[in-house]
């Protein structure tokens, strides 16, 4: 095995070479303090080790993804990004579909992740859950992306069982000129983005962009093309002034259209009981947000948000048209030298109409849902600079389980500059969906064990479903004590009660076929428990490791749950490194493990086998306006299945992908 | 094709693949050695700037002996700080003050800022404004919202901006010999 040899040698020789020539940036301030002003306005500075060095502040498992990191390991979209956070499990069902969740409970329809793109939900209340293709920004345009895991339920609001995570946008004077994004590549067929920014007025600055991409279909896993493939065209606009020296305006919006292909299996209540078809979806949507913000001092301001969004995606089997108004205020204000506090109210419709079909009826098609919400969250600093004690809730109503209270408590001790602890008890639900309440659906049609005759199994509403409730309990450590690494960990133990079930009813045999219902109920309960570890080494001044471990043991009380809830991967592994052997160049390898999970689906639960995937990117920049790149995704197997969805479609696996990319800067 | 078929054809390449990287290396050595951190930098200015500037005797009520200088950002922010505890300026003793939460600014002689959003920093400058608190940014930015001093990172250098007007009004008086190295920016008209 020459080739083995070689690798040997070569990375020897590589590894050997980076001792020789590794030297560390001065930091030393007994060097510096001799200096003359004139001389240290002329010595070269570099800001490189920040990552590896910096504590969060925050009582709470927080991991920030920033656009660096998003660019570097050649992310296409939001949820190939979130990859990077420890403790959520980011699986693609397909090429157009994805299963994302925080500490278990994985699926499509994944429902305890509350997901916001600067300020605005994207959680839609038909399933509980995030329609993850219809959810895009310019990549470029993404100031950082903050992944909670754990319940944030008091900030956020319901549906943070959990986790939140909270996309963030540049502010537009940080994107002033124009940017051209463009590339492809065999999976990344095409795509391209362009936006330009500029100044409207002193006050006042603007940006739009228009991006585009057309993506290659993936293996069906019993061979052949799974028919997947979509395109997508968004555009969008902000628009960021400076009313007064207190008063903020931020206005933006987008709207996009997308064809979604995918072969749908479906249950039929007539022979051959089932339905396989190739489908072309349309859906298209848009949003608008204004948010204005009003600073009395730099300890109290208020700000006040009003959107609206709006989607409709067209299935054969289910037309799903929602729209959204919600209005927010938030106050945040210091009555003391010794505490912070903010409290806030909102108003929520959800204004909804479906077309369903034979396989899915709603009762009624068409609704109309308010929510209405206040939190109050306190900060009391107990010794100053070194322990806060933060206490608060959220307080909402809803159509379907009426009043919720969501509180939480935490503690924060920095006893070190380099040392912080932290810990928390909170309680979280998440709220009945319109589903739940209000769909039944034909899962599968079987044949019955003893008539021999066909036999229709339906998931059947429940309008006294209730919502879903997690006690959880929190520790975290994080340090800098190590030389240029820093160590985040975070253990956690969750009690979760009224965990939905399908309980099975009386078979109505008036229908033909017979009718089987399972009926939405909360009767599954549970517990898990783990803990994930990140850590940021600086190895060299152009060298980072960023490594992350997440375990998550997830057990039901009832041995028939996991049937019907699935199990999510226990281990996942993520290594990112991040080496630039010179200025102009990048070289990126994001190397994954994820261990085996269950997926549970209509057609029974499917075993998912553990897996290992790379990513690698080579990027050069011959001038700093303009970067190429080169990226191969998924380069450890030719194809590799990652989750099967619930419902509708049937696995898929993902193919390896290679593309190239080409950014210009003006 | 096996493995070892690709490898007979391949070694000349590898090779070829091991030079380059040692010749990216040696760059390596030399784009870097000659770089020092900033934030060691940033703080080592503030110290230098503190030193040519002088208070009024009102700035220091009762602790005359003790310059508080308050710094606001990250631990990494912090910590470059730290050395500058207990070190001797102008007759009297620094003592570095984290400040985690922008409150009790006004016992601080110096206010360091790392990082805060415009929309933050434009009403705390306002409070500020007149009073005798050196205020230390780092970006023009900061000028433009009311602070007196930029330390900006520019193409791999520190910038020096001082916005003198401000500087002024606040009873502050910077010794020439630092004017001649800065920048000056004038913003009193905006504000």
């Amino acid at each position: 095995m020459h080739i083995k040899n070689n690798t040997l040698k070569l990375l020897l020789i590589y590894f050997l070479s980076l001792t020789i020539y590794s030297t560390s940036v001065h930091s030393d301030h007994s060097e510096l303090i001799d200096l003359s002003v004139e001389d240290l306005l002329n010595i070269e500075v570099i800001s490189v080790s920040k990552k590896a060095k910096s504590l969060n502040d925050s009582p709470a498992a927080i991991y920030v993804i920033t656009q660096d990191d998003i660019n570097r390991v050649g992310a296409t979209s939001i949820p190939e990004a979130l990859r990077l956070a420890p403790g959520l499990n980011v699986a693609r069902i397909d090429s157009n579909k994805w299963a994302i969740s925080s500490r278990g409970f994985n699926g499509r329809f994944s429902n305890k992740l509350l997901v916001l793109i600067d300020g605005r939900s994207i959680y839609t209340t038909s399933f509980s859950g995030v329609y993850w293709e219809n959810q895009d920004v310019l990549l470029e345009d993404i100031e950082r992306i903050e992944v909670i895991r754990g319940p944030g339920a008091t900030l956020w609001g319901a549906n943070a069982v959990n986790g939140v995570i909270n996309i963030i946008t540049k502010h537009s004077s940080d994107t002033q000129g124009g940017l051209l994004a463009v590339g492809g590549g065999t999976e990344e067929q095409g795509f391209g983005g362009f936006r330009y920014g500029g100044k409207l007025n002193t006050n006042s600055t603007a940006r739009a962009y228009i991006k585009g991409f057309t993506r290659d279909s993936n293996t069906h896993e019993q061979g052949g093309n799974a028919g997947d493939d979509w395109d997508k065209v968004q555009g969008g606009f902000r628009v960021d002034s400076q009313l007064t020296a207190k008063d903020n305006l931020t206005i933006q919006g987008d709207a996009y259209r997308s064809i979604i292909n995918q072969k749908t299996t479906l249950a039929q209540l007539s022979a051959p009981y089932i339905n396989q078809f190739d489908e072309s979806i349309n859906t298209f949507g848009g949003n608008f947000l204004i948010k204005q913000q009003h600073n009395f001092s730099s300890t109290s301001d208020y700000s006040l948000q009003l959107y609206y969004d709006f989607y409709e995606r067209d299935e054969v089997y289910l037309k799903d048209t929602r729209q959204v108004i919600d209005i927010d205020f938030h106050h945040h204000f210091s009555p003391f030298d010794w505490n912070d506090v903010i409290w806030g109210m909102g108003y929520r419709l959800n204004h909804d109409d479906l077309r369903t079909s034979s396989i899915i009826t709603a009762t009624p098609n068409s609704r109309i849902d308010h929510l209405f919400s206040t939190f109050i969250q306190d900060e009391i600093t107990l010794i100053n600079n070194v322990l806060w004690f933060t206490l608060g809730s959220k307080f909402e109503h809803n159509n379907y389980s009426g009043f919720e209270a969501q509180p939480t408590a935490r503690l924060m001790w920095a006893p070190h500059p380099k040392h912080r602890l932290w810990s928390a008890a909170s309680r979280a639900v998440r709220t009945p969906s319109r589903l739940e309440h209000t769909i039944n659906i034909v899962q599968a049609v079987g044949s019955h064990p003893s008539l021999g005759v066909p036999i229709a199994f339906t998931l059947t509403k429940n309008a006294q479903f209730s919502s879903e409730e997690v006690i959880s309990y929190e520790i975290g450590y994080r340090t800098t004590m190590f030389k240029d690494l820093s160590i985040d960990f975070t253990s956690f133990y969750n009690q979760y009660s009224n965990l939905r079930s399908g309980e099975k009813g009386t078979p109505d045999t008036l229908t033909m076929p017979i009718s089987q219902p399972h009926i939405v109920s909360n009767h599954f309960s549970g517990h898990s428990y783990g803990f994930e570890i990140a850590a940021v080494w600086q190895m060299l001044d152009w060298w980072r490791w960023d490594a992350n471990y997440s375990l998550l043991k997830t057990e039901y009380a009832q041995s028939d749950a996991v049937d019907q809830l699935g199990l999510t991967p226990q281990q996942q592994i993520s290594i990112h490194s991040a080496l630039s052997p010179r200025k102009d160049i990048n070289l990126d390898l994001f190397f994954r493990y994820i261990d085996k999970n269950t997926s549970s689906t209509a057609f029974g639960i499917t075993h998912i086998k553990a897996y290992v995937s790379m990513d690698i990117r080579l990027a050069w920049r011959p001038v700093s306006s303009i970067e190429l790149s080169l990226v191969g995704q998924n380069l450890l197997a030719e194809k590799h299945l990652e989750h099967s969805q619930e419902l509708l479609t049937t696995s898929t696996e993902i193919d390896r992908g290679m593309y190239g990319k080409l950014t210009w800067s003006f | 094709m096996s493995v070892n078929n690709i490898s007979s054809h391949q070694r000349p390449f590898a090779f070829a693949l091991a030079l380059c990287l040692l010749l990216c290396l040696s760059n390596i050595s030399q784009a870097w050695s000659r770089s020092v951190e900033k934030q060691a930098v940033l703080a080592v200015l503030t110290f230098n700037v503190a030193r040519f500037t002088t208070w009024p005797k009102h700035a220091f009520k009762q602790t005359t002996n003790t310059f508080k200088l308050c710094v606001y950002g990250d631990n990494v922010v912090q910590q470059s700080f730290d050395f500058l505890n207990k070190k001797k300026l102008n007759n009297s003793s620094i003592k570095v003050i984290n400040i985690s939460r922008l409150r009790n600014l006004e016992q601080c002689q110096l206010l360091y800022i790392s990082e805060l959003e415009q929309n933050k920093l434009i009403p705390l400058l306002v409070d500020l404004k007149y009073k005798p608190i050196l205020t230390i940014g780092e970006n023009i930015e900061f000028l433009q919202a009311g602070g007196m001093v930029s330390l900006e990172k520019i193409i791999g250098k520190i910038q020096l901006s001082i916005n003198l007007a401000i500087v002024k009004h606040s009873g502050l008086i910077i010794s020439s010999r630092l004017l001649n190295l800065a920048k000056i920016v004038d913003t009193a008209s905006e504000h």
